[in-house]
Parts: C-alpha cells; structure tokens; sequence
C-alpha cells in the first residue's frame, strides 16, 4: 500500500523501478518505464470487446534500479535452470524440462516469462487445460509487459484449440495479431 | 507228550510268536511313525526353508519410503546469510573443518563459507560431491564459485531426510549398498560378535562354549553365543523369547541360510537389519539408519571410534543407549576399538586418536530424520490412494516434498514460544493454550510449514488438518470480494448501523467489537475494522447465498451455513482450508490446492509421479488486485495496525470466533501466507482476539522468516481516499489508503484538502504524464 501522492515523482519512479524489477530475464524484449498500461486490461474470459492498440516503441532507460532490501535477485540462477530445461525438452525429456522450470519458478515466482514457459511445455506434454491456466497465471504478472501478455494470450488460444475450441482460439488470435512484442 | 510237547511248543510258540507279532507291529509301527516323523521333519524343514529364504529376499531391499525437503538452493543474489546457511548444513549433519577434504564438511570463516556438498541423486539428475565457495555482502550471497575458482549460477544443498514412511510395527531403517559399506565395519563386527563366521555353518559350537566359560567366569552374561547368522535370523522374527523350542528354530534356520547364500550377503543383511535403537515409535535398524540416528551423518563418513559406538550398542540398544549412559557406551566403544587394533584392522596411531575421542552422538529432534508429523499427514493425504501402504512402506520410494527445514524451524518455534507468552502476560494457565499453523508460498500454493499443535515433534491430533473451528472474520473478505465483483470498489459506501434479522431461531441481531455504530463506512473501513454490521448489511445486499456460493468456489466445499450469520464466520473450516482460501487472495486471484509433494521416485530413481504446478483462475486480477488492497488496508489502518509489521508492505485479516474461543490471522507478503489458529481444544474462550492472539504468532513468524514487503505490479486506476470516509484526499491531509478504483467513479474530495474536482480518469492520465 503506497500511501503517498500520485502525483509525486517519487511514486512515478517507484512504479518504473517495480516495472523493470518484474521484467524477467527472458527475451530480448526489455521493459519500459514510463510505459502505458493498457486502458482494457485483455485478462479474464474474453473475448468481444476491442482489443488495446499495444504501445510503440523505445522508451528511456531507468534513471535508477534500487533492489528490495530481502528480495532474492534470482535472474542469473533462473537463466540457467530453463537453459538446463530446454536440454532437457531438447532431448525428448519433458518431465524434466518442467522440473527444471518449476525450480526456477520456486526462485522467481513473479517472473512471467517462466510461467509462460511452463505453459508452453505443459501444452507440448498434452495438458492443455493445465497450459491454458499457466498462461492466464503468466498475463496476471505481465504487468505493463504487452510481449509477455501476447504470448501468453496466445498460448491460451493454443491451448483453448487443443482442448477442441478452435472458434474462440482464431478470436484470440485474430486479437493479437496485429501486435508486435 | 507230542500233545504236550506240542503243547509246549505251542505254549513257548504262542509267547514267541506274540513276541514276532509285536515286534512286527512295532517294526510297522515305527516305520511308519518314523516315515510320518521323517516327513513331518522334512516337510517343517521345507517349511522353514521357505519362511527364511523368503523373508531374507524380501527383507533385503524392503525399505520404507523416505521422505525430503526442499533442497536449499544457493546462488549469487539469493537473501541467504551465513548463519542461515550454516544452520542448514548443521540440520543436515555437514561438519566444521578447518579443510573440506571431505563430502559432508565446510569451513566457515569471516565472510566466506566453504562447502563440500555430498553426492546426492536428485530428482533432474545424480549431483557428484563437490567443492563450493560461497562469498556474502549485506546479508547475502554475493559470489558462488567452483573449488578452481569459476563463477557458478547455481547449487543446491542436499534435502534434509524428514522422516519415512515405515510400516505399522515401527522398523525403519535406510539400506545401504555392498559398496557403501565400509569393510572396517565388516571385519570388526566378526571380531566382536562371532569371531569363527567364515567358517561355520551357521551356529558355531565353540562360540557356544565359549561364551559359556567366559559367562560363567564372569557370573554374568558377557558373551552371546548367537553367530551373526542366529542374531540376523533372531531379528528377522523378533521374538526374543529363549525357549529350547525357538533355539532349535533359529539354528535350524541359520544353517538354511548358511546354505543358501554367501557370507558375505548374509553380513550386508545383518548390517541392514540389525536393531540400534528406539526413537518414539519407531524402531532404528541398520547401520544407514543407525549412522542418521546417532550422528546425523551417512555411514560413510563416520569415523572409526563412531563405527565402533555403534557396533557397541548392538548388544543392548537399551543397555548401552549412548544418550543415557554415556560412560558405558564409551567403555564397550573402547573395547570394539581394543578388537580392531587385535584384529590389525586399524594400527596404533589410530587406535589411539579414536581411544581419545569422546562419545559425539547427536540428539535432538531437528537433526537427520527429525519428525514433523503434521506436514508428514499432508505428504500421506496427498498422497493418498495411489500409493497403498506396502508401496509406502517396503518399496524404497523417495519422495521429494516442499518443506523448508528453515520455515518449519521457525513456524515450531513461533507457536510454541507465543502461546507461552501470551499464557504468562494474560494470566492463563500454563500449556492450556492450543495451536495451528500453515505456511505456503503465495504464488504456487507449496505449503513450506505446517505446525499440528504446540510440540511439533510430538505426533498428536494435528489441529491445522483436522480441527474445524469458526473462522470468524476471517470469512469477511469474501464478502468484500462479492461485492468487488457486483461492482462496488473499496470507496463505495455501506451503512453501519443497527441490524434485526427474524430468524427460526429467534432475533438476531449482531453488535461491533466496540458495540458501536459507525454510520456510512467505505467498504474499505468496513473490511479493515472488521465491522460487524457494515459487512452483515453489505452481505446482505449482495445475498447469504451469493456469499456462501462464492466461498465454496473459493474453498473447494460449498458452507453448510447459508443464514446470515455465515457472514460474520459461523463457519467451521480447517487452518489449511483457511490457506487455500487465502491462498487464492494472495496469489492474485487463481485457486491452488494446497501442495507438499513435488514428485516420487522410485528406487532406481525414475519418477514414478510428478506433482506439478497447478492452478485455476478463480478471481478475476483485477478484482483480486482490488482486494489484495483492502487486505493491505486491514494492516496499515485497521485491526492488523499493532502487528509489527503493520506498515513493512503486508497484508492481512484477523478473524475472532464468538466469545473468543477462537483466534485466528491470516496474513502474506510478497513470500509467504501463513494462516495461524489459537484457541483450545476444550473450545472454551481464550479471551483473544485474532490480533492479540494468532497475530502475535504470525509476527514472530514474520520475524524468522524476514518480510518481503509485497511488490505491485504497476497498476492503473489507482486513488488515495480518506480511510474513514472514503472521500478522495492525499496523505498530506488525512489518513489515506490508495484503492483501485474503476474509471467512472464519481468521487467527492475531502473539503480543504486542495484537490481539484477533475474526474479520476483525467487524474490517472495527468499522473501518466498523457494528457
């Protein structure tokens, strides 16, 4: 609970430093302070109404990165537990490739880009019911990250096709597609 | 005379042929008694031949699952310190050096910390030893190196062992491999228990004499005359009654044995067999055990005078039990030692050191294979039906859970510390107060901790399982959250005023704590202060059944209470129930059903189940969100505001039963829910409330486990209101608390608190620097 006022520059700056903080360590996306949240947040059963028109592009660096006192900084350990499950996943073990994940799930837990791989594996080991929760799971931490939230709206589609609804998986799609992360 | 000698004849004829008669049925008789005895001998030796070849097959790899913690895992960043490192190695039995040559030693030393971490097969893959060098800053790890010096990203510590699941007569015990036993232990017990077993057959006369002449000198019994073979036999079929009839079994059964199978198997039995002990109802046998029990280290890094008190306690495990009687145990551990140096199995120098050492057995219930009984009923509940006690028990299984040794430490120590407390400073009698505790973590529903009661070692009616108690105010929340998704906000206004309800049970007609009325409450005072009547009238509003529906989605059991009163909490639930309620709030809104077990693997290491991560949206997020800043509310101004970390970034609800009979807290940060239970179990009034009670635990909690104060994502629609009134302000002119309000909400400022009336839309935009 911030109980300070919006409008000082100091909440403005907390907020881009708890954006960049949630900003995982995947991808070549990086966050973006200062960046609009979505008016519509896309979450929850979709899927009729408009889609938000996803932000542009580059945005200033952070003026400061101040970690939590206690936090963990689990981004170096995350990156090599999923490089150890895409191995994994490489050689056929998808048990593995999850166990793996679901480690660095445990170091990071806010970190959505894990949850979105472990969705993505949970499809590919044919639990997409399992995936489509992952990945709603990995939209609600997305915060203002719209790559993070396509993919994972697209996982869901995935998964709601596989599951045999192919109608509302092509509306997702169709929600998306315009977007570039 | 023909007719006399006939006669005569017939007369010495007549005894003489009664005589050949008799003698023929006796011959009869005998052969077929002697056929029928043969048989019968041959077909009891049969007998006994099946009954022991059996049981040693059997009893060889039957072993009783074991159960793991969550490995520690260590990495460059990780908010560990030193110390909260070196007690877990303590907890797992690693020694301080001054070097780590060895699995299983550190070396601590100002800011730096080597580790030589044992092999362990985890559940990815088997981790050779290895040599690691941790550097800490600012109370946490700053480097993870290799022993030649490179950056590693990084490691786990091996899981503490915390128990085993072992059948109903109480044997548990850990096999070990030919290759994990150590040839000093083979020899020295043929030194010290049946010096002829390479050559006898099984039971060994001499040994016999033997032990009868130095008995009888001694006029005590010193010496057994049981070979090894005898003992393993003896122990397979505990019975230590001494009749001839049991003797004769047992030699008859150790000379089978003898010739059925090598010396050398029937040693490794024995070494897995044998009884070393009583720890509660469980029996220790085996050395693998043995080794956990008394030094809480593997058995292959003991040390000869260590192998040599536990070869002593085989004797007597009672007579020579090293926490009792430590002068006796150190004499026979002198005379093993005395028979290794006679055997030339160890030379002088060491005989010498070990003679020196003192008795370094380990007690206490938080060291290898310490007892948690009440996450222990987790692991079995969730476990359940799929795995049938002799899989459990004989199988070999292991099982990797998600229990912190660290959180439970501190979960154990919170309960039983507080409520001592809380006795002594209110006046009550001692040890009449009862507790529970959940802990898990928020965002993947692991539970990490789970206290029973207030001795957690001791395994008795597990509350935070099995005792379902009103929850009190704890049920509020979901009142709030109906509303939240009816389409009010935390700034809507609710009527706390005077409530009569015509019931079949006559009037009724609920008070506040402070029998006051407040008159119009924002939802987020009514949810902070816990007013009785604001949330029993804004429940109403919403209906008892759309409240009672929505606790049953959000708990996985419909409420058998659908009056009125369910909204104040006259409803019975579980501390885990509680947990998996809160749960959903914490984690933002998707239902997790309470978890301990990772995977199982059996006893070649193949997973034979995973328990992956699994969850269900139940909350809309931004309702959740919503919510999650009402909760947070309830810590920064109303019941939770005396809780010692009332402003460190938690959230929280205190519940209170009637009469106070029941306390209870569910509180999280950024980590970690925990739920809290105080009361008694007789139900009579504490005479506290969930924040003079269960609250105080969860500080205490808190205070081990070190807050990490709750990170939001970056949320729009935010507002700053007046807590009392639910009018917009700022914190420079009143007590604020920020909610998220939809864009629409046509607020009314606090008057002289200099805030334009623009609309919330535009001030979310000016604030987002888009106008």
């Amino acid at each position: 609970m911030v109980r300070q006022r919006l409008t000082s520059p100091r909440f403005h700056l907390l907020l881009l430093v708890g954006a960049v903080a949630l900003g995982g360590c995947v991808g070549a996306y990086q966050p973006a302070p200062g960046e609009r949240p979505p008016v519509v947040d896309p979450s929850g059963p979709p899927l009729a109404e408009p889609i938000p028109a996803p932000p542009p592009g580059p945005l200033p660096a952070p003026a400061e990165t101040r970690p939590a006192p206690v936090q963990n900084n689990a981004e170096a350990p995350t990156l090599a537990l999923l490089q150890q499950s895409q191995r994994a996943a490489d050689g056929g073990d998808l048990a593995g490739a999850i166990a793996y994940v679901e480690r660095a799930i445990r170091l990071n837990s806010r970190d959505a880009a894990l949850w979105l791989r472990l969705a993505g594996l949970q499809l590919q080991a044919e639990r997409p019911a399992t995936a489509e929760q992952l990945a709603q799971k990995a939209i609600a931490l997305a915060g203002n990250r719209d790559d993070q939230k396509r993919q994972g709206w697209l996982l869901v589609a995935d998964a709601r096709e596989a599951q045999g609804d192919a109608a509302a998986a092509e509306r997702i799609r169709e929600r998306w597609r315009t977007f570039r992360g | 005379m023909a007719e006399r000698r006939r006669g005569r004849r017939r007369r010495s004829r007549k005894p003489a042929r009664g005589l050949r008669r008799l003698l023929r049925t006796l011959a009869l008789a005998g052969l077929v008694l002697g056929t029928l005895l043969g048989v019968a001998v041959a077909g009891y030796l049969f007998y006994l031949d099946r009954t022991i070849t059996s049981t040693f097959e059997g009893r060889r790899w039957s072993v009783p699952a074991v159960i793991y913690a969550q490995p520690l895992e260590l990495y460059p960043g990780a908010a560990l310190n030193l110390a909260q490192i070196t007690r877990e190695l303590d907890r797992l039995g690693y020694e301080p050096m001054g070097s780590v040559a060895s699995p299983g030693t550190y070396k601590r030393t100002d800011q730096r910390l080597q580790v030589h971490l044992r092999a362990f097969r985890f559940m990815e893959r088997n981790r050779a030893s290895q040599r690691v060098e941790l550097t800490f800053d600012g109370g946490r790890i700053s480097e993870l190196r290799d022993r030649t010096g490179r950056p590693v990203p990084l490691v786990r510590l091996d899981p503490l062992i915390i128990g085993s699941f072992f059948p109903s007569h109480g044997e548990d015990r850990l096999v070990l491999t030919p290759e994990q036993i150590p040839d000093l232990l083979r020899e020295t017990l043929k030194a010290v228990e049946d010096q002829n077993f390479d050559e006898h057959a099984g039971f060994d006369v001499t040994g016999i004499l033997r032990a009868a002449w130095v008995n009888a000198r001694a006029g005590e019994i010193q010496q057994g005359g049981s070979t090894i073979t005898q003992q393993l036999v003896k122990s397979y079929f505990l019975d230590n009654r001494q009749t001839v009839e049991r003797k004769l079994r047992e030699i008859a059964m150790a000379v089978i044995l003898e010739a059925r199978f090598d010396k050398t198997d029937i040693l490794d039995a024995y070494i897995n067999e044998i009884y070393l002990g009583q720890d509660g109802q469980r029996a220790v046998h085996g050395f693998g055990l043995g080794a956990q029990y008394y030094f809480n280290r593997p058995l292959e890094e003991l040390s000869v005078d260590e192998i040599a008190t536990l070869i002593a306690v085989i004797r007597g495990p009672s007579f020579y039990n090293p926490f009792r009687h430590r002068e006796r145990v150190l004499a026979r551990r002198d005379l093993v030692l005395d028979k290794m140096l006679d055997g030339s199995l160890i030379d002088e120098s060491v005989h010498e050191r070990a003679h020196a050492m003192p008795l370094k057995v380990v007690r206490g219930t938080r060291t290898g294979g310490a007892y948690h009984p009440a996450f222990m009923d987790l692991v079995r509940k969730e476990l359940g039906e799929g795995y049938p006690e002799e899989a459990l028990t004989s199988e070999g299984l292991r099982i990797f859970t998600t229990l912190q040794p660290d959180a439970q430490d501190a979960v154990e120590r919170a309960l039983a510390d507080t409520l001592t407390r809380l006795e002594r400073t209110r006046d009550l009698e001692p040890d009449s107060l009862q507790g529970a505790v959940v802990v898990s973590a928020n965002q993947t529903g692991e539970v990490l901790a789970v206290a029973g009661g207030r001795s957690a070692g001791f395994d008795g009616f597990n509350r935070a399982l099995n005792a379902r108690r009103p929850i009190g105010s704890l049920v509020k929340p979901v009142v709030y959250l109906a509303a939240l998704e009816r389409g009010y906000n935390l700034a809507s206004s609710v009527n706390d005023a005077p409530i009569y309800l015509e019931q079949p049970t006559g009037t009724w007609s609920p008070r506040n704590f402070d029998n006051e009325f407040h008159g119009p409450v924002p939802l987020v005072r009514g949810l902070g202060d816990s007013l009785n009547l604001a949330t029993v009238a804004l429940g109403l509003e919403l209906g008892v059944d759309a409240v009672a529906d929505r606790l049953g989605e959000l708990t996985g059991s419909p409420p058998g209470n659908r009056f009125p009163s369910l909204l104040l909490g006259a409803e019975p639930m579980t501390p885990l129930q509680v947990a998996t309620l809160y749960g959903t709030f914490a984690s933002g809104g998707f239902y997790m059903p309470p978890k301990a077990v990772v995977a199982v693997l059996n006893e070649t290491g193949v997973p034979i189940s995973r328990h992956s991560l699994d969850l269900e949206q139940r909350i809309a997020p931004e309702v959740a969100q919503s919510l999650g800043r009402g909760l947070e509310a309830v810590m920064l101004m109303g019941t939770g505001t005396t809780s010692r970390f009332a402003r460190a970034g938690t959230a929280g609800k205190t519940g209170t039963s009637d009469d106070f009979r029941d306390s209870w807290f569910a509180g999280y940060d950024d980590a970690h829910l925990s739920v809290v239970w105080v009361g008694k179990d007789d139900n009579s009034p504490t005479g506290l409330t969930g924040s003079s009670g269960a609250m105080k635990v969860w500080d205490e909690i808190m205070t081990h486990l070190g807050v990490r104060p709750l990170q939001h994502p970056p949320e729009d629609h935010l507002q700053t209101v007046e807590y009392s009134t639910g009018l917009l302000a700022d914190a420079g002119c009143a007590e604020v608390v920020t909610v998220r309000l939809p864009d629409d909400a046509a607020l009314r400022s606090k008057p002289g608190c200099g805030i334009n009336l623009r609309s919330l839309g535009e001030r979310v935009r000016s604030w987002l620097g888009n106008d």
